[in-house]
């Protein structure tokens, strides 16, 4: 698998591929699949509409390559269509944007026992996160697992530095309810 | 809830409760470091909730290493392998945000500034100017036909015609409509109209006039001639 080392590397990837090096191409294809297949699956659940979404942006990294301008970093552009794009997704897909348990946040600790019951740690959180609304989720996946700062999350998720972090607020507040009550119904 | 720390909630502490996760990963300005850094040494609250950050990092890193970095059921050879043959044309130079360059109608498309028609329009604009600056020159040559237009009377007439003083002008409209004729000039200060006929039937014309009854005089006149 074609490792991309840096910002720098990706810039010249994409000034490749701009010139039509599907050799170029392939290599980000690879360094980017597993990320993008991440994000899109936070919020998209089956895999045929995460491969799909995750095409999709990358044909229009293909196709629009030439327009990069570099005023933000490839990973940051990149992202940003794939945000646009999974949204697109589960709109045209019959998956909801939202998850059931999102639409219903008085009842989150209503949730049967079983349904967290001796989880690792790290499923516990996969499901808290599956409950927040799909805003807050993006804002956090983007966060933890993408590590990305705030200024480019809100350049993928296009809204303003503040709302970022007021989401990011809240989507914690939320996330620890969750955990606080399933760690409660689980004893 | 029990063993929350609850406090009143000040601009100061909500501003680097925001700040907290980036904070964490190192992402923050140097500015927003040392607010942070100096608020956390007062903060009990904020220092339990930066453990909880660090946590979250933590199990995040975990959660991508265990789980083959795939989500389940998603093959990333095969998915390359079905996008490649859809590798198209590319779109030149910088134009447009992607968002709104895909969804673009083809009315915005045309309207925007794409070189592919924009270099036709520019060459049908010079051929366009062209042809209306040989038409400003043009009408300089031809002077000379405007003139005799406008004051040539002689050279449009080729017959004289005076008509008795009590025809109407509807009798009159009549024998000169019956011989195609046209008024050139007139009536003069004799009432004598200059009129033309096509000159393969003036002598005709002339007869015809002649004959009738309200035509006091009619005259054939040469090309040229003074009436």
């Amino acid at each position: 698998m074609a490792l991309v080392a840096s910002d720098t590397d990706e810039v010249h990837l994409l000034g490749r591929i701009a010139a039509g090096d599907k050799l170029a191409f392939e290599a980000l294809y690879r360094a980017y699949f597993p990320r993008l297949s991440r994000f899109v699956g936070r919020m998209a659940r089956s895999a045929p509409l995460i491969e799909e979404v995750v095409n999709d942006t990358m044909l229009v990294v293909w196709q629009k390559a030439a327009s990069f301008d570099g005023s933000c970093k490839p990973s940051t552009w990149i992202f940003a269509i794939a945000y646009r794009k999974t949204l697109k997704g589960l709109r045209a897909s019959d998956e909801p944007v939202e998850s059931d348990a999102a639409l219903y946040e008085d009842e989150a600790g209503n949730q049967p026992e079983q349904a967290f019951s001796r989880q690792q740690l790290q499923h516990t959180v996969a499901m808290a996160l599956e409950r927040l609304p799909l805003a807050q989720r993006a804002v956090m996946v983007l966060t933890y697992y993408h590590d990305m700062a705030y200024g480019d999350i809100a350049d993928i998720v296009e809204c303003p530095l503040n709302t970022v972090k007021t989401r990011m607020f809240h989507a914690r507040h939320r996330l620890k309810d969750l955990l606080w009550n399933e760690r409660e119904s689980s004893r | 809830m029990s063993g929350r720390v609850f406090r009143i909630d000040i601009p100061a502490h909500q501003a680097v409760q925001e700040l907290l996760p980036w904070y964490a990963s190192g992402q923050l300005a140097p500015d927003e470091v040392r607010r942070v850094h100096e608020h956390l040494r007062g903060c009990a609250q904020c220092r339990e909730d930066l453990e909880w950050e660090h946590d979250m990092y933590a199990d995040a890193a975990k959660s991508i290493a265990e789980a083959d970095a795939l989500p389940e059921g998603v093959d990333m050879e095969a998915s390359l392998a079905r996008l490649l043959p859809m590798l198209g044309p590319q779109e030149r130079g910088d134009a447009l945000a992607p968002s709104t360059t895909a969804r673009l109608p083809w009315w915005r498309t045309a309207a925007a500034n794409q070189p592919s028609w924009l270099r036709w329009a520019v060459a049908a604009q010079w051929v366009l100017i062209v042809g209306l600056v040989g038409l400003l020159v043009r009408p300089a040559e031809e002077a000379d036909a405007y003139h005799v237009l406008g004051s040539g009377v002689a050279a449009g007439g080729n017959l004289v015609v005076v008509f008795q003083p009590n025809t109407s002008e509807r009798e009159l409209r009549h024998i000169l409509q019956a011989q195609n004729a046209r008024v050139v000039d007139g009536p003069t200060v004799t009432d004598a109209y200059l009129i033309n006929v096509p000159a393969a039937n003036r002598e005709q014309a002339l007869r015809a006039l002649r004959a009738e009854a309200a035509v006091k005089l009619a005259e054939p006149l040469d090309a040229g001639g003074t009436p």
